[in-house]
């Protein structure tokens, strides 16, 4: 039994004390999860391949704004995301058709936080390899990224990194690798760029709850 | 490439295993217990090891006729406390089991160095009745990275075999003694003898252990309970997963018993920064161009931006209840009954702000109320917000401004229709009681109704019913022998009613009387067993870390139904006096340690103290302990001497990865006896006002950006 199970059963026991019926926002959440929990509901269902792509051609349809397609590996979902706000170089993006509140915010296809994925990255320090990646240029570089711990502090995972060019990626694009050391861990990110030095595409670690993280700039 | 660097990863682990250094951290601390519940390797007797810190756990043992329930919380890296409970069959004639409540401390002298070993000292049972007393002084080390040898000398219980010699007299444990004192002329006193035993870590999961113990089983022999044939001990631990540890062991050639061990780290909650819906981004204001004036001299421009305000912080389950709003700065007044993360509130509320309010606001103020009274302001510049989104969270701590909330003469007036408000629940209900001395667990349940009803600011009415449905809490056989006004000790009176109760009906007026002044009056049916008016007031400044307060009371015990009735204040202990109260002083020491001293007269007419020590987690777990000392003889005061005892605050929000205030709190005293014991009245200013000042807020800042 996991921690993560443990703390369900002991939820449910704990629950009963205060769950019932209530206009109190603080008790509606604990009843909502114990009846989450009492249901068994699942997370909702991946999208196939199919129904992704006629998803895209639907997205592409609705909006002349910038669009794009995000994978975790780990959790292993898929969402299409629009910008919903721009703050100076730093966009953010939700979901596509999803009333859902989870957004991911992106500094020229760097990804820099995420909010309501779980362990979220709450923020990040990468004008280093951002100049590198986006110059086509290698080069050593120093990233930060920031998380909130299970006590509510703030933790920083700081990694030197090596970016390294990797040669064409078909068309006017350039494949760049960011080769990152932090303490305890290591991960490569990996990004296509155009001439112009924009990402379109990019793999990138943001912690081990989300494996790996492709992004891709549909528009 | 990710095989390269998954084997990478796999050598750096390898590479820590196998550091001298690396091996020793891991190896002298351990989530695994022993018999007693203490954190340790072997069978029955202690070693040096230490859990991690702040680690939880519950350990259960048993063998034929003996089992011991422990709750060990690893205090600070150095420091374990327990609380344990045990049952023995037969111990002595006066009882068929022998229940008997005990509390162990262990300090780490020295950690371990590369040669020299790591060196504790421990109390076992230090304050009960000593039935399990000893003392330690105990060295282990490593040797390689699954090996642990451990020696050590042992005086009371571990000294007790094979003694090596004594050093002075020590009072022996007498059946029937009322205890509870720290039996401190014992300690390290009568016969010593040394202990040792080694433990192997087989696999990561399996540990076999093996040891020398020094309990002779002295008085369980003489009680024909126990077969004492050898001094030897052998154990077997399978780790189950990160929470779960199960153990055999065969103990002195005649028995053999299991152990349970649950253990867990507030610290690492299910799911770190929270599952919650993201907040709403940041609006920034576009550069160029001066901001437009004119939608603050015009009213109903005016009206549609306030209600745009109060709708975006409504989505996020934050409530308005009083907005200013001018050219150049904006004023909330807000209720947050939902975020346990203060600072999450105040990130959520300013965001909502940002997107709501006109260009030409600069400065944001949020005042904080928290029971219809305004505690803090806390006041943002609109460009720092902005700037600082996509930074570390302490750069926007640094960009915040803290007063109290009357600093500002002009703060907003609650809004027409957000008074009066009501609220109420109605859910089953758990009462436990844990460790009686008859019967270790009893516990009741059924249905409580909830009502709170807040008139005008700060003037609340509330009151909870509950009805019981089923359970065996009212199942108490023993009557008071007190001889002292009888003001707890009459609970089974309390417990028989099998008809709905009020559990508390209250008027209450909280309100500001001052800068960093907070009063607050009570009246009504303040708990089961009383009724009265009680009144506080507490000064806190806004930014500081110490508070000081005062409250009197004025009591009347409540009829047995709970209904009502008032009863008599003449018990077969004396008259239960009307007025009772204290001076409190209240300190954060930092590094999540708080500690409070209340001094005055308790509601037997007891003078006294209570001091008492918590650790407090930023994300709401609570662990602390209390003694109260009065002018209550320990022959008046009965079984335990006077009244001690720990209590646990756990916050639901931890459990559920989502905010919630929810939170439940227990304590678990050994006795519950008429010395020392105060009046229960809900929301003390102290709780009410303190979440809302900046050294809380400042606590859990690592959420204001989420």
């Amino acid at each position: 039994m996991t921690l993560r199970n443990m703390a369900k059963i002991a939820l449910v026991s704990l629950g009963m004390a205060v769950a019932g019926c209530t206009n109190n926002p603080s008790d509606q959440v604990v009843l909502t999860a114990v009846k989450d929990i009492a249901d068994g509901r699942n997370p909702p269902a991946q999208p196939s391949e199919a129904e992704l792509q006629q998803q895209l051609r639907q997205a592409m349809a609705s909006t002349d704004g910038p669009l794009g397609l995000v994978r975790f590996e780990k959790p292993g979902t898929v969402a299409i995301i629009r910008v919903v706000e721009t703050n100076g170089p730093y966009r953010t993006w939700g979901s596509w058709g999803l009333s859902e509140r989870r957004s991911l915010t992106t500094r020229n296809g760097f990804v820099t936080a995420t909010r309501g994925l779980g362990r979220d990255l709450m923020s990040s320090d990468i004008a280093g390899s951002l100049a590198l990646v986006s110059a086509r240029r290698a080069g050593q570089a120093t990233r930060t990224q920031r998380y909130v711990d299970g006590n509510n502090q703030t933790y920083a995972v700081t990694a030197t990194c090596t970016i390294t060019n990797r040669g064409a990626a078909g068309g006017n694009l350039t494949l760049m690798q960011e080769r990152c050391v932090a303490d305890d861990q290591e991960f490569t990110n990996a990004y296509k760029v155009t001439d112009s030095g924009v990402i379109t595409e990019s793999s990138q670690w943001l912690g081990d709850y989300f494996g790996k993280t492709v992004l891709q700039r549909l528009r | 490439m990710s095989h390269v660097i998954r084997r990478l990863s796999r050598l750096t682990a390898v590479a820590i295993l196998v550091a001298p250094s690396g091996a020793m951290a891991d190896n002298l601390t351990t989530a695994r217990t022993n018999n007693y519940g203490t954190p340790g390797k072997l069978v029955d007797m202690p070693t040096a090891e230490m859990a991690p810190d702040g680690q939880f756990s519950t350990t259960v043992t048993h063998f034929e006729g003996f089992t011991k329930s422990t709750l060990t919380f690893q205090i600070l890296p150095w420091m374990s406390g327990s609380f344990r409970y045990s049952a023995t069959d037969d111990l002595t004639p006066n009882f068929s089991t022998f229940y008997d409540r005990s509390f162990d401390l262990r300090f780490r002298l020295f950690k371990e160095g590369p040669y020299r070993p790591a060196v504790a000292l421990g109390l076992q049972d230090f304050i009960g009745t000593g039935v399990l007393g000893g003392e330690y002084i105990v060295a282990s080390k490593s040797v390689g990275d699954r090996l642990t040898v451990t020696g050590g000398l042992g005086w009371g219980r571990l000294g007790s075999f094979n003694s090596l010699g004594s050093t002075g007299t020590r009072d022996t444990f007498q059946p029937g003694d009322t205890g509870g004192d720290l039996r401190t002329e014992s300690w390290f006193r009568g016969d010593l003898a040394a202990f040792a035993g080694l433990s192997y870590d087989v696999t990561d999961k399996l540990t076999f252990s093996a040891e020398y113990s020094s309990d002779g089983y002295d008085q369980e022999e003489a009680a024909g309970i126990f077969d004492h044939e050898s001094p030897w001990n052998f154990g077997l631990d399978y780790k189950i997963n990160e929470s779960f540890a199960l153990s055999a062991f065969s103990l002195h050639g005649s028995e053999f018993g299991a152990r349970l061990t649950l253990s867990f780290n507030p610290k690492d909650a299910p799911a770190p920064g929270g599952l919650e819906e993201a907040p709403l981004p940041v609006r920034a204001r576009p550069e160029s161009a001066a901001a437009d004036l004119d939608w603050a001299l015009n009213d109903t421009r005016k009206a549609r931006v306030g209600e745009s305000v109060e709708r975006t912080l409504a989505s996020s389950d934050l409530e308005v209840e009083g907005l200013r709003l001018e050219a150049h700065t904006a004023h909330v007044r807000l209720r947050n009954p939902k975020y346990d993360a203060t600072a999450q509130a105040l990130g959520r509320t300013l965001r909502g702000l940002t997107r709501t309010l006109p260009d030409s606001v600069e400065t944001l103020r949020v005042t904080l109320v928290s029971n219809g009274i305004p505690t803090s302001t806390v006041t943002f510049d609109r460009g720092d917000l902005e700037r600082l989104e996509n930074r570390a969270a302490a750069d926007a701590l640094a960009a915040a401004e803290f007063d109290d909330a009357l600093t500002f003469a002009d703060l907003p007036a609650p809004l027409p229709g957000k008074y009066p408000r009501v609220s109420w629940s109605v859910g089953p209900y758990l009462r436990t009681s844990f460790f009686d001395p008859d019967n270790p667990l009893r516990g009741e349940a059924g249905l409580r109704f909830k009502g709170e009803y807040m008139v005008a600011p700060g003037l609340l009415a509330s009151g909870s019913v509950s009805v019981k449905a089923f359970g065996n809490l009212d199942d108490l056989t023993r009557t008071s022998n007190s001889s002292i006004p009888r003001v707890r000790s009459e609970v089974a009176n309390y417990l028989a009613t099998e008809e709905p109760v009020i559990d508390n009906l209250t008027l209450a007026k909280y309100a500001r009387l001052g800068r960093n002044v907070y009063g607050r009056v009570t009246a009504g049916y303040l708990e089961t067993m009383y009724a009265g008016v009680s009144g506080e007031v507490l000064w806190k400044p806004v930014d500081s870390r110490f508070a000081l307060g005062v409250e009197a009371n004025y009591v009347e015990p409540r009829d047995f139904d709970q209904l009502f009735g008032l009863r008599s204040r003449d018990t077969p202990g004396g008259t239960i006096p009307q007025f009772n109260g204290h001076v409190s002083a209240y300190y954060d020491l930092g590094r999540g340690f708080h500690t409070q001293l209340d001094a005055g007269r308790y509601l037997a007419g007891d003078w006294g103290a209570t001091l008492s020590l918590d650790r407090e987690f930023a994300n709401g777990w609570e662990v602390g302990a209390f003694v109260t000392r009065t002018d209550v003889s320990s022959e008046d005061f009965g079984e335990g001497s006077f009244d001690k005892g720990i209590r646990l605050t756990i916050p639901l929000s931890w459990f559920l990865g989502k905010p919630t205030k929810d939170s439940l709190t227990t304590s678990i005293r050994p006795l519950t006896r008429d010395g020392g014991q105060r009046v229960f009245v809900k929301d003390r200013l102290y709780d009410v006002v303190r979440g809302q000042h900046q050294p809380e807020i400042a606590k859990s800042w690592g959420k204001f950006w989420r």
